[in-house]
């Protein structure tokens, strides 16, 4: 068995190719230094359109399990389309989160869906940081409203972005603690509770 | 210079894409979103997407400016001095002031949200709705539907600027928003005063902006409930001379609009799935 899987093995309703995705995650796995012994899941939504974006790296039974909304690969001028730019980004961040999981450092964080907007936007800030760095595409702009509609708009978020941005090394518990920094100097009622656009936690949050 | 520019002459860069209206409601993917029950359709901060999905509106703002820039301007143009008064096409040239303000800043607030020109594509059905040979449908297609809907998606914008405590969107999009309370009160206005003495040219005006109006909801992006992104923003549409009895007609338009589309997409789906 290949050590990346690809789900769907074939698209119906966007351009995306099953193997060039299994492909793109291979090379980034060697680049980003993801553990040459742990397998690697990419599951992609493809009923998700733009901007129904969405992502979840976590670690299940010792392999690394990234799911994607197909909108997250999507080519926002060409509907349907597949950006290999963009995807590269997200597939690279997706498995520096997977990585960090499977060190200490990260055991105590909860699983994705069950993380604030808060706490993993912070993470992706991070992540995406990391992969500007190797040299990727990377949306910094992007990144940082992100990164304030979560955790406020406030000079203490500003500050607390380019920490993230410029790590290189943190664990769960500094992300938590940036966080908490941030939401102290956070003006704004406490955010309702998150919405999800994910096909399985609807059915758990309906049943 | 021609008159009544046909929307595929309009000047645009490389970095525009266009996208047809109708490719977006054929799209499969959108009938499969909608059998989701993902909660309120309200641009709020929790609702999942909720930075891409603003991003994307914001665009959306941004091209719809330069079209209502267009428009305006065209107006100023594309009739003589005896088919128009004089005033109406100074009160034009001043929307077309507005909105070259209003596109520097939609181009300055998609960036503070990390986008770029020509991320994303841009429909053309704005213009189009513009560019009707008769002046006076012209004011209700344009300053009363097309503009109307800016206050609708100001207001929406405003809010999410509010709710979301980002204080450069929030005051942008109200600045926008009292200007395009004057343009809808420019349209009202001027409707009025063109066909104080015809009452059946007054009516053909507002079936057309009918029309439009329908077409500017979207298949359910502008209503007033929960399954609506754009809310419809009564007060400010009182403000622009709207009559409750006509934002009453138009909130039943969103909702027929919105029945239809839903009607077209388990058409569609049906027809996709051998049904």
């Amino acid at each position: 068995m290949a050590r990346v899987q690809v789900t769907p093995e074939t698209f119906t309703l966007v351009d995306y190719d099953a193997g060039a995705i299994a492909g793109l995650t291979e090379e980034l796995a060697a680049k980003t230094g993801f553990p040459d012994d742990v397998d690697i899941t990419v599951e992609i939504d493809e009923e998700l359109p733009l901007p129904l974006t969405g992502a979840t790296a976590d670690v299940v039974d010792g392999r690394a399990a990234l799911w994607f909304s197909g909108a997250n690969f999507e080519d926002g001028r060409y509907r349907t389309h597949f950006d290999e730019p963009v995807a590269r980004t997200e597939l690279a961040i997706g498995l520096l989160r997977a990585a960090d999981r499977l060190g200490p450092g990260f055991a105590d964080a909860p699983v994705d869906e069950q993380l604030s907007d808060a706490h993993r936007h912070a993470w992706e800030v991070w992540a995406e940081g990391r992969v500007a760095r190797l040299g990727e595409h990377t949306r910094r702009v992007r990144r940082l409203y992100h990164f304030r509609l979560y955790n406020g708009f406030t000079d203490v978020a500003d500050a607390a972005f380019e920490r993230l941005w410029s790590a290189d090394a943190l664990a769960w518990s500094d992300i938590e603690a940036i966080c908490a920094e941030c939401a102290a100097s956070d003006p704004r009622p406490a955010l309702k509770k998150k919405g999800s656009i994910r096909r399985e936690t609807l059915k758990a949050a309906s049943g | 210079m021609k008159k009544i520019l046909p929307v595929e002459e309009l000047a645009r860069d490389s970095r525009f894409v266009r996208a047809r209206i109708e490719d977006a409601i054929s799209d499969p993917r959108q009938a499969k979103v909608s059998e989701r029950n993902t909660g309120s359709a309200r641009l709020e901060p929790a609702r999942p997407a909720a930075a891409d999905r603003a991003r994307q509106l914001m665009h959306g703002i941004f091209v719809g400016e330069i079209q209502a820039l267009e428009g305006a301007g065209r107006t100023t143009f594309d009739f003589d001095d005896d088919e128009i008064p004089f005033q109406l096409k100074l009160d034009m040239a001043r929307q077309c002031w507005d909105e070259s303000r209003h596109c520097e800043i939609s181009v300055k607030l998609s960036e503070h949200m990390g986008s770029e020109i020509g991320e994303f594509t841009e429909a053309t059905f704005l213009y189009e709705a513009a560019c009707a040979p008769d002046a006076l449908l012209r004011l209700t297609g344009v300053n009363r539907a097309l503009e109307g809907l800016a206050i609708d998606v100001f207001n929406t914008m405003k809010e999410f600027g509010d709710v979301s405590g980002d204080p450069v969107l929030a005051a942008c999009e109200d600045w926008m928003l009292a200007d395009e309370v004057t343009h809808v009160k420019m349209g009202s206005d001027w409707l009025r005063r063109l066909t104080e003495n015809d009452p059946e040219r007054r009516e053909r005006a507002l079936e057309f902006q009918r029309t439009v109006d329908k077409l500017f909801s979207l298949g359910g992006f502008r209503g007033e409930t929960d399954e609506n992104p754009i809310q419809l923003a009564r007060k400010f549409r009182e403000m622009a001379g709207f009559s409750t009895e006509e934002i009453d007609d138009l909130s039943e338009v969103a909702t027929e609009a919105q029945e239809e589309a839903r009607a077209a997409a388990d058409a569609l789906h049906g027809v996709a799935s051998g049904d």
